[in-house]
């Protein structure tokens, strides 16, 4: 093996005088594992769909298009891989009520399997009179660090439910969701 | 409000929907998914077959009119 001395104030080519592989840590390529806590991917997705309306009180998806579920995948590298789920979301609840309580849900399912619930928020407005026409707008921030343990696709999703059938609600109304999914090395 | 929300209420109060605004034509009227009751994960099972009689097109429409 060839060495070259550098002389002060001298530098090299590392492209076209170097041979053989560089240290991950100087540039290189094809590194197989990495230090836990790095993020190796990125997803994001923004919901405009402000055209949906509900009056159940029971799950229902958020969607993103008529009848399309607003679901954001994103697929682990490694089991060991961590998925930390960011959802900030907007929804409007409006009915002539005393109370409404608005819930937003956070559900995950891995590859083709059932969705199952991660977290949630309570949002909604109450007035101690009596009932009248009220139209809280909400928005809920959703932070959840998941361990799927598997290299299949991982889905999320937002469910919404109100607790009045006297109430509207309406996601994304003059405003709009968003979602990160974020893949972190375990 | 929602015209076609209120209509509802009006014929059938308490009643249980998700639909795409505004509900002006009957197409988009056949499309209202109507929640006919939850499974073990609280969430709403629904259909687009109207199971609601009094909930016509027509008999919404004419109290969407009268609003």
């Amino acid at each position: 093996m060839a060495l070259t001395r550098l002389g002060l104030n001298q530098s090299i080519n590392l492209a076209s005088n170097v041979t053989g592989t560089l240290a991950t840590g100087n540039g290189g390529t094809g590194a197989t594992s990495f230090a836990p806590g790095k993020v190796l991917q990125a997803v994001t997705s923004v919901n405009t769909y402000g055209s949906q309306s509900s009056t159940s009180t029971s799950y229902f998806d958020m969607e993103s298009a008529s009848g399309t579920s607003w679901e954001t995948s994103i697929t682990p590298s490694a089991t060991s891989s961590k998925i930390l789920i960011l959802f900030s979301s907007q929804i409007m609840g409006t009915g002539n009520e005393q109370e409404q309580r608005n819930m937003t849900k956070l559900v995950q399912k891995i590859g083709s399997n059932s969705y199952t619930d991660l977290t949630y928020q309570k949002g909604g407005a109450y007035n101690g009179a009596a009932a009248q026409s009220l139209q809280p707008n909400q928005s809920m921030g959703l932070i959840y660090l998941s361990s799927p343990n598997t290299t299949s696709a991982c889905t999320y999703k937002l469910q919404l439910l109100t607790s009045s059938s006297g109430v509207t609600l309406i996601p994304n109304h003059g405003s709009y969701s968003t979602c990160a999914l974020m893949e972190i090395a375990g | 409000m929602d015209k076609f929300f209120k209509a509802v209420k009006i014929l059938r109060p308490n009643t249980q929907m998700i639909w795409e605004t505004p509900i002006e034509t009957e197409e988009n009227f056949n499309k209202v998914k109507w929640v006919t009751g939850v499974n073990s994960d609280n969430e709403a099972i629904t259909t687009t077959i109207n199971p609601h009689s009094e909930l016509t097109w027509t008999a919404v429409k004419a109290e969407m009119d009268k609003l």
